[in-house]
């Protein structure tokens, strides 16, 4: 009865420190999950033994007879794991290469040992080598509104090859390391149809999925490691050799934590958000655009999508030995990359810090499943990113700037997603670990990046940024889903734009989203032909002749126009006429050909489909316009440089 | 004053050689002309009718050229093809060329005529060959192993300290600064002794060229050094004001053509000065020691 008591005691006292507001002013998601954890970073043996009390709350309606945990160190363990298979490779041969994860003990909050109840499962792919995901039985289900309470003593080596989480030598980068629920999706939720468990295995090409939660995570360590956390840092403490991080994180989707005696800390104040950079000593002179660049994607993503929420930010410019944890992302704490030597026209490593930011917001507050659907999350990010970079940077030079070469970050998705030869091999249906031919990077950056450019250039860039704000107040906190997110894109649209692009947008997203077609746009031609006036029998008066009378010649000027490529959008279409006049028009772009023709004393000089190169998607803008005098000042100039360069460059290297 | 005494000889016997610096200029021209022109007429028949050439208004565009498709990888061979040609070839003429300035620059030399141009030009060719080779040889290795290796050292290894770094780095910029005008003085050395003397003797000439660099270093290699500044201070103006300049009319861009090509006659003439002091520099030593 005692015992019992005290369980009753000890559980009101946990959800007190849980429901208390540590970081935020108010709960922003359901927090179905809480890990409380107590960590020690062992730099001998590379190993971090963890004390963890964590719970699941059962808010659905189902009866649950199990939970499932993620497992991913266990990926690094040998070269049977599906990483491995699908990767190549291997984890190294010594055992300090080798990374896992050990449950030393596991008990339910009566103290029940649960060990025997734990089976290692392999949802995905059936691989039985495999022990990223566990399943534990309930000793007796979760009652819908139950909260199944876990006690866990745990054991995490790190690997030795840094692929976002590992170490090397002193540095070390600790993600994905901790027994760590998957996310309970009852019926309805997402594409659910009946209530079970999404918890994949740890893939190659694939991230992460989580349930907000709270975390408050102890960190023990050497007293000279400095340490980065994605949690606001609430106490310190120091023994005589080694200290004690205390942190909190609220609904964040992720702990990850880095610590090495190399870091030189940096902080900054934007708004409310106090920023905390880390990185090596060295690369001080990339402080200063690193933190612009942060600031520059705050602003720009809590203007156009929504407020950032946090109090806090950390992020880490890792060193080059800690290179593989760089460019990830866990929300309050993400990677960057740079380097000693970084020259100011490389937007490289602002590049990298806005990307990796962006994700606290596509991946951190709309914690859609990168498993499952990667677009929803790198897509849009990558969107955004190049959104933020051309904006600041410069349209037409975000990327790169140089005197005689300018890149765009605009131009870099559509690039990428041009030269990809396998860019019809599949549709953003499958899963992220299914894109075949080394597709995963294209079709979950490059290609939805393409089309949402090319979705703004259809809708508008305010209707867009509408939709991201509807996005963002309608799921923050929440798991979106692609049909979400299309679901959204309707409504807007229909909101600002009425019928004017059908009754919804799935016209849309059916052809490049889940569609493999490509799209292309052609003019074939133009043709200004006089018209020849009958004016007897057999006796044609041409306009020759009528301009002997005072009349202009007339002609009739027809525009041809192809549909090359499957997908069918709608362009505009601008013809210019000899006497400076210029028409619009509009194709909706279903048929497979479209001509307009016109009569008058005008001629076509040019034509030009998409004259504002707003259809990103077109994979040929070459064939989008014609005229019967191509400008030759471009390549004339472009050649005249080029002359002048290798003349230089012959009489540099003959000494 | 030594020096200064060199470089005015420098600049007045390269003004004297200004029809051999013409000659240069002009088969360089062709000869770049040779892959730029087909490329241009390549790119030309690629875009077609096409208005897609406005893309180059903010400079070179890489979706332009992605959008080629296929037709993209024909162009590069041709053109990475094209350019190892004309590499090639214009190291080549280039060293011959310098066998006819060099023989200009001396200080006996009153008169300049075409066929004792390319007289000394052709004599001197195998050894201006092989000194060139030879001074470029070592300078590649020395750039390699002094500047490149601990520069990329230091950029991936945070474990050295930022006082090491700025050492090395400064080490590799120091001994740079001192390497590379100097075997530029050994091969000036070499070939103004080399066309001074009947018999080719390219070894002897190298010979020499090592023993005034080392002998009269400091005026020598002062001399240099001044000379290559204003080089480098040329080149940077010219690769950092040309690429910003989009004329876009045809008078324009005859007129981007003629100071493009003035400033291409500039670097060669800066080239032959440096030429010309060197000659004058050991003209006036070899005086002193007979």
């Amino acid at each position: 009865m005692k015992k019992l008591l005290l369980v009753i005691i000890g559980s009101f006292l946990l959800r007190q420190i849980i429901t208390a507001q540590l970081v935020l002013n108010k709960p922003f998601s359901d927090r179905l999950t809480y890990y409380k954890i107590d960590a020690k970073l062992d730099i001998t043996s590379k190993t971090v033994k963890g004390e963890m009390t964590a719970y699941w709350v059962n808010n659905s309606t189902d009866k649950v007879n199990d939970v499932q945990l993620h497992m991913y160190l266990n990926a690094f363990s040998s070269n049977k794991s599906t990483y491995y298979k699908e990767s190549g490779g291997d984890p190294g041969y010594e055992n300090s290469d080798y990374g896992w994860i050990d449950i030393v003990s596991i008990t339910d909050k009566k103290g029940t040992d649960l060990s025997s109840k734990m089976q290692y499962i392999s949802p995905d792919d059936g691989n039985p080598d495999d022990k990223t995901v566990l399943k534990i039985d309930l000793p007796k289900p979760a009652e819908p509104g139950d909260t199944v309470y876990l006690n866990v003593d745990f054991e995490s080596k790190l690997p030795s090859k840094i692929i976002r989480t590992g170490y090397s030598d002193d540095y070390f980068f600790v993600a994905q390391w901790f027994p760590k629920f998957g996310v309970y999706e009852p019926a309805g939720m997402r594409y659910a149809t009946k209530g079970g468990w999404n918890c994949h295995q740890f893939h190659s090409h694939s991230e992460f999925y989580s349930n907000h939660s709270v975390y408050d995570v102890k960190i023990t360590l050497p007293k000279d490691y400095v340490v980065g956390s994605g949690g606001l840092l609430i106490n310190e403490t120091e023994g005589t050799e080694s200290k004690t991080m205390t942190y909190r994180a609220e609904d964040i989707v992720d702990f990850a934590w880095t610590a090495w005696p190399g870091y030189a800390v940096y902080t900054d104040q934007w708004k409310h958000v106090k920023i905390t950079l880390l990185l090596p000593s060295e690369r001080r002179n990339q402080v200063e655009r690193q933190f612009q660049a942060v600031k520059n994607a705050l602003e720009y993503l809590e203007l156009n999508v929504g407020p950032y929420p946090w109090p806090h930010l950390t992020f880490v410019d890792p060193p080059s030995k800690g290179s593989g944890a760089g460019g990830m992302e866990y929300t309050t704490i993400f990677t960057s990359s740079s380097s000693f030597i970084m020259p100011s026209f490389f937007r490289m490593p602002e590049m990298v810090t806005i990307h990796e930011f962006g994700h606290s917001y596509f991946m951190g507050i709309l914690a859609s499943n990168e498993f499952e659907e990667p677009w929803l999350d790198e897509g849009i990010n990558s969107f955004w990113e190049a959104r933020i970079v051309d904006h600041y940077y410069g349209k037409y030079s975000g990327m790169l700037d140089l005197p005689f070469l300018k890149v765009a970050d605009k131009s870099m998705s559509r690039t990428s997603y041009l030269s990809s030869g396998s860019r019809q091999v599949i549709s953003n249906r499958e899963y992220s670990w299914n894109y075949p031919h080394d597709t995963y990077g294209m079709m979950s950056y490059m290609k939805p990046a393409t089309w949402l450019y090319t979705l703004m250039g259809i809708v508008g860039e305010e209707t867009t940024d509408e939709i991201f704000r509807e996005y963002y107040r309608k799921w923050a906190f929440k798991h979106p889903s692609g049909k979400d997110f299309v679901n959204v894109v309707n409504e807007v649209v229909t909101r600002i734009h009425g019928d004017k692009f059908g009754p919804d947008m799935n016209w849309f997203f059916d052809q490049t989203l889940y569609g493999t077609g490509i799209c292309d746009y052609k003019v074939s031609g133009f043709t200004n032909t006089k018209i020849q006036k009958m004016i007897g029998r057999n006796e044609i008066q041409d306009s020759g002749e009528s301009k002997k009378h005072g009349v202009d010649s007339v002609y009739r000027s027809e525009v041809q126009l192809e549909r090359i490529g499957e997908v069918m959008l709608p362009v505009e279409i601008l013809i210019h006429f000899n006497n400076g006049d210029e028409v619009w028009e509009t194709w909706d772009g279903k048929s497979r050909y479209k001509d307009f023709t016109y009569t008058g004393t005008r001629k076509i000089v040019w034509v030009k489909i998409d004259p504002e190169y707003k259809i990103t998607m077109d994979v040929n803008y070459i064939n989008n316009s014609l005229t019967e005098d191509p400008d030759p000042v471009p390549l004339r100039r472009m050649t005249n440089k080029l002359i002048t360069y290798l003349q230089f460059l012959v009489s540099i290297i003959s000494l | 004053m030594k020096i200064i005494k060199s470089f005015i000889s420098g600049v007045r016997t390269s003004v004297k050689s200004w029809r051999g610096i013409l000659i240069t200029w002009f088969l360089t021209l062709i000869i770049v002309s040779m892959l730029a022109i087909p490329f241009k007429g390549a790119l030309k028949a690629a875009f077609g009718n096409s208005m897609i050439t406005e893309k180059l208004a903010y400079g070179f565009n890489t979706e332009l050229f992605t959008d080629l498709g296929s037709t993209l990888k024909v162009i590069v061979s041709f053109f990475s093809t094209g350019l190892l040609l004309v590499m090639f070839f214009g190291f080549f003429l280039n060293i011959f060329l310098a066998g006819g300035l060099f023989n200009g620059l001396r200080k006996d030399n009153n008169s300049f005529t075409f066929p004792a141009f390319f007289n000394s030009a052709a004599k001197n060719f195998w050894s201006f060959l092989i000194i060139s080779l030879i001074t470029r040889l070592i300078i590649n290795f020395i750039s390699g192993l002094v500047i490149a290796a601990p520069l990329i050292f230091i950029s991936l290894n945070e474990n050295i300290s930022t006082k090491t770094s700025i050492i090395v780095a400064s080490a590799s910029g120091l001994i740079s600064i001192v390497i590379i005008p100097f075997m530029l003085l050994v091969a000036d050395y070499a070939r103004a002794w080399q066309v001074k003397n009947e018999k080719s003797a390219c070894f002897t000439a190298i010979g020499f060229g090592f023993s005034q660099a080392f002998s009269k270093f400091w005026s020598s290699y002062l001399l240099m050094l001044a000379i290559l500044s204003v080089q480098i201070l040329f080149i940077y103006v010219v690769f950092t004001t040309l690429p910003g300049w989009r004329p876009v009319s045809a008078g324009g861009i005859i007129l981007l053509f003629l100071v493009s090509q003035i400033l291409f006659f500039i670097r060669i003439f800066l080239k032959v000065w440096r030429y010309g002091s060197v000659t004058a520099l050991m003209e006036e030593n070899l005086e002193k020691t007979f």
